[in-house]
């Protein structure tokens, strides 16, 4: 894989914000706090958001559809040069893991926030990064080359042993993903996962891993700059899942043990250091609960979703440490400086309906009170009167709370979705706090399969029953 | 709410004809605004506003660098009280390597053109403003 583009540093003084929502809020937040200038990048639709008010530029870079704005790289390299910015931060989602928009910025003189356009492609050929994880040394899931149809797809099933899990080699997050318990269940399966990973990606190429059913997912927040260096902080448990989408996140993990977790995060920094990675980054691992035996997953090469879990139990704020790499600057902290300090907790709050499947629900809010407590944090670009749009993902707020036990963290959380109150939409914090009085969350038994096999059923005929006590 | 372009004049020829100065139609994100007073407190280098006329905005199809002039040495594509057809360039968006040209999209007199050669442009930014006739 050769890519030959040098990634442009120097000293950030006005910003491109490349994205919307709460991450966009997050972003102008730690600029700010580092006296960089903000502009940012809105659709149509988003003239009114919370970014738009709070940057100190905005400039409306198209019509609402994602291909049409956010996604548009020239749209947004313009909007960049126009503004007199001299960097980039994609966020996470849109543009954030496409090599083509750190090649645009290089080509213009342009500071890209994140890794370089070799990195993400690197580990965004998921193959190819299994590849990097051996070579690295790291556990893979006993898996298959690639499948081109499904007489070959049968074949490496009966060598990998079913249950197999279908993947999309061209990305990640559970998109194309498909488990086939046996040979009737790929057959019918191979298809449509193909089919999938052509839409999601535009590549249909599949491979097959083993399908590990009683497992945890593990996750290590890792960063590295350009002089080599590269600390982790620590892991995340991203167990709790939807349709292979995260719903509730914690940190640290209540199923691995300190010998295990030094294991796996020096896993994580072997594969960021073999590959040279630059930018704060996640080495995603399968846990299999049944003999506590670890698997490289995936890279993923951005700020993710979930990182503040990460920075209330270390102190690190990630995306001032990401924007202080991408300027060129050392990593401010040494491995010794991250000590993990107390437990934290994250929920989605979502405009939908979870007791209707999960419907995305737009609109307008008519009332928007976030908690106020102590060890809460909502990251959110809500307010009272935002409308919704329709055009993009439903995530309203994150709310994480802080404890120095995971109980207390628990506990925070159980008063902060009380007093969190949303008129207007329905929201996901019935489902949470569904979630969080269920023993086997607060007992830490639960696996990547219990939402969706548990948790569901019940909810669904109890919807209305959220814990009130 | 959908109003095609033949909808958007009827509107407005309504509007322009009932004496109303200020008008404003907004649904999602649909918007349709008709002011007087807009035409009216243009700068002198502006043409003059014929009463009884309604013109339209021109407004920006993509985000860019706007140019005025084909080239750097050419003279501009056109200039306040021109007359203008439909097809006629009134200026060129530059989006990286791409260029876009945008057509005066109704037949009239230039009343005003907004942007100057290398001023960056917003998705739907007013371009010019167009009498028609």
């Amino acid at each position: 894989m050769e890519v030959n583009h040098v990634s442009v540093h120097g000293k950030m003084r006005r910003m491109m914000v490349a994205n919307r929502g709460e991450i966009a809020v997050r972003i102008i937040r730690a600029c700010r706090e580092m006296g960089i200038e903000t502009v940012v990048a809105v659709s149509e639709a988003d003239r009114e958001s919370l970014p738009a008010r709070l940057a100190d530029r905005v400039v409306c870079i198209g019509p609402p559809p994602p291909l049409k704005s956010y996604l548009n790289i020239d749209a947004i390299i313009t909007a960049a040069l126009g503004t007199h910015c001299n960097g980039i931060h994609p966020g996470y989602g849109f543009l954030a893991e496409r090599p083509d928009l750190p090649k645009g910025c290089s080509r213009h003189g342009l500071i890209f926030v994140g890794p370089s356009a070799k990195n993400i492609l690197q580990m965004g050929d998921k193959l190819y990064a299994r590849k990097m994880a051996i070579e690295s040394g790291v556990p893979v899931i006993p898996g298959s080359e690639l499948v081109r149809h499904l007489d070959e797809a049968r074949g490496a099933a009966l060598k990998v042993g079913y249950p197999v899990l279908l993947k999309a080699a061209g990305g990640g997050g559970g998109k194309g993903m498909k488990i086939a318990w046996n040979e009737d269940e790929l057959n019918s399966t191979f298809n449509i996962a193909s089919a999938e990973a052509r839409v999601a990606f535009g590549d249909n190429r599949i491979y097959l891993e083993q399908y590990i059913p009683n497992a945890r997912h593990i996750e290590i927040q890792i960063i590295g700059d350009s002089k080599g260096n590269v600390v982790h902080c620590f892991e995340r448990d991203c167990s709790l899942q939807r349709r292979y989408q995260k719903i509730l996140e914690e940190a640290p993990s209540t199923a691995i043990t300190n010998e295990l977790r030094e294991i796996i995060v020096s896993s994580a920094v072997t594969i960021a250091r073999h590959i040279g990675y630059e930018s704060v980054g996640t080495v995603e691992f399968i846990l299999n609960c049944d003999n506590g035996s670890f698997f490289f997953l995936e890279m993923n090469t951005r700020i993710q979703v979930e990182h503040p879990v990460t920075e209330i139990i270390t102190g690190v704020d990630l995306v001032k440490e990401q924007i202080r790499i991408a300027s060129g600057e050392s990593l401010s902290i040494d491995q010794a400086d991250i000590k993990l300090k107390g437990h934290a907790i994250e929920c989605r709050i979502n405009a939908e309906s979870a007791s209707s499947d999960f419907m995305p629900c737009p609109g307008t809010i008519k009332e928007w009170t976030p908690p106020v407590e102590k060890g809460v944090r909502v990251d959110s670009h809500c307010y009272s009167g935002y409308v919704v749009p329709p055009y993009y993902d439903s995530l309203m707020a994150k709310v994480i709370t802080e404890g120095k036990t995971r109980e207390d963290a628990i506990k925070k959380m159980d008063n902060a979705l009380k007093n969190f109150i949303v008129t207007g939409v329905d929201t996901t914090i019935p489902f949470h706090q569904f979630i969080l009085c269920r023993d086997e969350f607060r007992a830490g038994k639960v696996n990547t399969r219990w939402i969706e096999e548990t948790i569901m059923k019940e909810y669904a005929s109890t919807a209305d029953a959220a814990c009130k006590s | 709410m959908i109003l095609d372009r033949e909808q958007c004049i009827d509107l407005v020829k309504i509007v322009s004809k009932s004496g109303i100065d200020v008008f404003e139609l907004r649904s999602g994100c649909f918007e349709l605004i008709f002011d007087r007073h807009e035409i009216a407190g243009s700068t002198d280098e502006d043409y003059r506003y014929e009463s009884g006329q309604f013109a339209v905005e021109v407004l920006s199809p993509v985000l860019g660098m706007c140019r005025i002039t084909p080239s750097d040495d050419a003279p501009p594509y056109v200039q306040a009280g021109q007359a203008v057809s439909e097809h006629d360039i009134i200026c060129s968006i530059d989006v990286l390597e791409k260029r876009f040209d945008v057509p005066a999209g109704t037949r009239g007199i230039i009343m005003k053109l907004y942007t100057r050669s290398g001023e960056l442009v917003e998705y739907k930014q007013p371009l010019a403003v167009i009498q028609t006739v």
